[in-house]
């Protein structure tokens, strides 16, 4: 669930019948949809959004518009864009969906992407769309800057913005204009002249007054609209001549004669009102009768409706209303100079209760603020921060928390508990650590206390736990074997209803949980890894840590994938893709997607895989989630590495060395290294396994089970099939053991081979018979393709052995799928006339070889992307391929490519 | 000098200068801009539109954060507005 938008945001202004025409300005305003940008650009009270509102209730012509009241708040960029986007919605329900989603999962890291797939959407519009941004002067986000002069370079044709604003916005305005890209009303533009002032005067308000007293008065007020206004209402039952004489005389400021001239003229009780609620953003009947005692709000709102005094309805109810803003400001300022600081003080404190009970948290804590109390503030963030976690409206609680000085921070653990799990879950890693710092200072101890210290209060040691759990999830961090048993020990020992720093969840029951399930992960006990997990599910489902319940889905998917289970395996990471469909960019996507391409690659989809491998790392990238990088890069290179591409492969290793953690440093050497041997440079392999200690081939542990894999099957290429046999024994008992059934069935296929490539056929030929079963479950298929010719003949030897059954099936299922693969190379071989590729094509074949997307070929050939998917079509129609990896595996085949190394085992 | 006040709406001549050598697009904001430096200072002369642009261009410069040194009005339209050229100011 979201932070609940406030609809009366967005709702367009009703228009007063009393207005006064403007045609002219309407034409003007009509000419602007022949542009991406109207700019209506003049001081408060000059009519800029009655003009806009007026005009767009008066067009005739199919134009869907959408309107959007920005304030003070709103320059958090992620809400920002969510406010937008929301707007859009109004007449379009189905648009932006996509980008929604995006915001909703990752807030503001990557705003150009999100931006750029609403643009997506924006160019499919059949009719004109205007959206109406008012009072942007209120956003002094440059990044919103940034983000809008970005939409507006990029705004498809029948796409329009309307920005209604005090001052002129940073958008590269003079620019626009120089190009007519934009239309611009401005104060001269929007300035009542002598007729019109004498129709707004004499005709809507009925005044009656002489040629020379509306010239006094236009002079005055300057055409200023919000002026006369004030200055008609001032007029209303009462002798002009006396106004006008006491009007020419004095000195004062316009506003401040007209503002105590309109007071004056009401009752004390509407008088009192208006100034009280002047605090008010937006005004309900309830909020008002909290703020100023009066019980007969909702009367006064529809008195001052009625009279015309500044009130604007927000919605159709007539249920939220607001003061034109320069009424407003006029009113608060007369509300500091006659009320005493202390009531207004009250009418704060009144308005921030009353939100706190609304559960506006967000409000409550503003209207706290401007009491000012801190002191309330601050307990309304401690108190409410489960709040903003169950709202998802995680960036206005590290907004809030931000608010408190880093210096006082330290006192108010709990507080800093709650951002240091929003930054976290909003993938701000690098401000997490700072809040945690600040606990560690509360208590005057380092969080490793808890593990080191046994005396240490129980409330201590669970606060400095939930601090090393925090910690857990940054690279910063990188926990030793030892730090975790202690971690996991101190967990299990804390009473399981102890209630821990941050109070979205009564406890820390399912951070246990989850971490139970990483600390086993990571010890080999998988099979506990995955029971912690699917606890991990139930618990946070629970409490609504929706942070936790996709992360733990994630790596249930994978403790299933470790233990061999694929078809449950498969069912938790459909599940979780279906329960984000409305979020399909969710950065924890990125991890069910590396499953996926993993358990896809096994059942020998390689289009499936390729598909989830890629879409895995696009959000991998996107969000910076380090941890599903490596299982994704690793995917993709060995889905290269079955058709030949062994360079390309390496490439990607190599990115992942660059920035990789540590744990996972030998699994990408290992595999590094069988690729180079495979790639024909023997010696860099060898020179790698020399630098493997013999002892350590002995002691296999879990975390270094897939590398050792590799390091078995590079002994096999390097004629040393005893010491892999030896090597495999070992993991494949270790694998057991623990319950990873997945790498024993591998350990056992390579170690088949192994077997034969020491002679011993018989022996080999026995071992795969036992493990066939095991494998068939499951439906194990590339674990045995990737040993390559000794096992094709290894399972036409088997299936002899077989009687008919569902495993004879299998088994000429898996000889079945050996063959497409032969036929490739023979085909190569054997001299099938190779295709004839223009220069351009055989150009456009080696960046895809590179790996490079259309969109990064187009850029680097300098054409057009449309061209560069007519050339790819053209290249996989030639060799008869119908993806961009077959055709880089084929053209490597047919010797296609420039640098092609391509020795076979 | 000028037969009517400065009102919201009118374009005017300003002067305004900045601390350090302020190095932006000022084109986007004055009219006829001309960018001068004494010493650290940078010293901006050009016409806004209105006031809304002023305080655009004074939002714009804070957000640069360059510390105003001043502001200072000098012209706007009216009968000796023509014969004010930019660079007798300097």
């Amino acid at each position: 669930m979201l932070a609940p938008l406030i609809a009366t945001k967005l709702h367009l202004p009703d228009v007063h019948a009393d207005l006064i025409p403007r045609p002219q300005l309407h034409q003007q305003l009509e000419a602007g949809l022949q542009t991406p940008l109207i700019l209506v650009s003049a001081p408060p009270g000059f009519g800029k959004s009655m003009l806009v509102a007026s005009w767009l209730h008066a067009r005739s012509s199919p134009l869907q518009a959408a309107w959007l009241s920005l304030d003070e708040s709103d320059n958090a960029p992620d809400l920002f864009w969510r406010y937008f986007i929301a707007t859009l919605q109004t007449v379009h329900a189905e648009m932006g969906i996509t980008a929604q989603a995006m915001l909703a999962a990752t807030g503001a890291l990557d705003l150009p992407t999100v931006l750029t797939a609403l643009i997506n959407e924006l160019a499919a519009l059949q009719n004109p769309l205007l959206l109406v941004l008012d009072d942007y002067h209120l956003i002094q986000s440059s990044a919103i800057h940034e983000n809008l002069r970005f939409l507006l370079d990029h705004l498809p044709a029948n796409a329009h913005l309307a920005l209604l604003t005090r001052e002129d916005p940073p958008l590269g305005l003079a620019r626009r204009r120089a190009r007519r890209q934009m239309v611009e009303i401005r104060a001269a533009d929007l300035r009542f002249d002598q007729s019109e002032a004498t129709n707004f005067l004499n005709n809507t308000h009925k005044l009656a007054l002489a040629p020379k007293q509306i010239e006094t008065l236009e002079q005055r007020t300057e055409g200023w609209i919000t002026g006369l206004q004030m200055a008609a209402l001032s007029l209303q039952g009462r002798d002009p001549a006396q106004f006008f004489a006491s009007f020419t005389g004095d000195d004062r400021y316009i506003t401040d004669y007209l503002i105590e001239e309109v007071l004056q003229r009401q009752s004390e009780p509407v008088r009192e009102f208006l100034l009280q609620t002047s605090i008010l953003e937006r005004l309900s009947a309830p909020l008002c009768a909290t703020v100023t005692g009066n019980l007969n709000a909702r009367d006064l709102l529809d008195v001052l409706e009625r009279a015309n005094l500044f009130l604007i309805p927000l919605d159709n109810r007539r249920e939220w209303y607001r003061y034109h803003h320069l009424f407003a400001e006029l009113l608060r300022q007369r509300l500091r100079e006659t009320f005493p600081k202390e009531k207004i003080a009250g009418l704060h404190r009144a308005a921030s209760g009353w939100y706190e009970i609304e559960r506006d948290i967000a409000a409550a804590i503003r209207h706290a603020r401007q009491v000012p109390d801190e002191i309330r503030a601050r307990h309304l963030i401690e108190r409410y921060s489960g709040v903003f976690f169950q709202q998802g409206a995680l960036p206005q609680l590290v907004e809030m928390a931000e608010y408190i000085p880093p210096g006082e921070r330290e006192n108010l653990p709990r507080v800093c508990a709650a951002a240091a799990w929003a930054s976290l879950a909003t993938n701000q890693y690098d401000v997490v650590d700072g809040w945690l710092k600040a606990i560690e200072r509360h208590f005057s101890l380092p969080a490793s206390a808890a593990l080191t210290a046994p005396d240490l209060g129980l409330a201590i040691r669970a606060a400095m736990l939930e601090v090393l759990v925090i910690r857990l999830h940054l690279p910063a961090y990188p926990p030793s074997a030892a730090h975790l048993t202690a971690l996991r020990k101190q967990l299990n020992a804390l009473p399981p209803e102890q209630p821990c720093l941050f109070n979205i969840s009564a406890n820390l029951k399912p951070v246990i949980a989850y971490n139970q399930g990483l600390l086993a992960e990571i010890d080999g006990a998988t099979a506990l890894a995955a029971s912690a997990f699917n606890e991990t599910l139930t618990l946070s489902l629970e409490r609504g840590n929706r942070f936790l319940y996709h992360l733990g889905r994630a790596h249930l998917a994978s403790a299933q994938t470790a233990l061999g289970q694929l078809h449950a395996a498969r069912q938790t990471c459909v599940d979780g893709l279906a329960e984000n469909a409305p979020l399909s960019a969710s950065p924890y996507l990125s991890l069910l997607h590396a499953c996926l391409g993993t358990l896809y690659y096994e059942w020998n989809d390689l289009a499936a895989a390729e598909q989830h491998f890629k879409a895995g790392l696009d959000l991998a990238r996107l969000w910076n989630v380090w941890e599903s990088r490596v299982p994704l890069m690793l995917g993709l290179a060995r889905l290269l590495q079955r058709n030949g591409s062994f360079k390309v492969g390496l490439d990607l290793l190599e990115e992942l060395r660059a920035n990789s953690i540590e744990s996972l440093a030998l699994t990408i050497q290992a595999y590094t290294a069988l690729l180079q041997f495979l790639n024909g440079n023997r010696a860099a392999s060898v020179a790698w396994l020399a630098t493997i200690p013999a002892e350590s081939l002995l002691e296999p542990t879990p975390a270094n089970e897939p590398a050792f894999l590799d390091v078995a099957r590079l002994l096999i290429h390097l004629q040393r099939p005893a010491e892999a046999a030896a090597l495999l024994e070992k993991l494949s008992i270790l694998a057991h053991s623990g319950g990873r059934m997945h790498t024993f069935i591998q350990a056992r296929a390579i170690l088949v081979k192994a077997l034969a490539g020491q002679g011993k056929t018989s022996v080999a030929l026995n071992e795969l018979l036992q493990i066939l079963p095991l494998a068939a479950a499951e439906g194990y298929l590339s674990t045995f393709l990737d040993e390559g010719e000794t096992l094709r003949l290894l399972f036409h030897e088997a299936r002899s052995k077989i009687p008919p059954s569902e495993l004879r099936t299998y088994v000429e299922e898996v000889l079945a799928t050996f063959a497409p693969g032969e036929k490739l190379i023979v085909k190569g071989e054997s001299g099938y006339g190779t295709p004839e590729l223009s220069d351009r094509e055989r150009e456009i074949l080696t960046l895809l070889a590179e790996g490079l997307s259309n969109q990064e070929i187009a850029e680097r050939l300098v054409i057009s992307i449309t061209t560069v998917k007519t050339h790819v079509g053209n290249i996989f129609n030639k060799l008869g391929v119908t993806s961009r990896l077959q055709a880089v595996a084929h053209a490597d085949g047919l010797g296609l490519l420039p640098r092609r190394q391509f020795p076979r085992s | 000098m000028n037969t009517k006040p400065l009102s919201a709406d009118q374009p005017a001549l300003y002067c305004l200068r900045l601390q350090g050598r302020v190095q932006a697009d000022w084109g986007d904001w004055l009219s006829d801009a001309a960018v001068n430096y004494d010493g650290d200072q940078t010293i901006l002369k050009g016409t806004v539109h209105d006031q809304s642009e002023l305080f655009g261009l004074l939002s714009f410069i804070r957000d640069l954060g360059a510390p105003l040194l001043l502001v200072e009005y000098i012209t706007h339209q009216g009968e000796d507005y023509e014969n004010q050229p930019v660079q007798n100011h300097l």
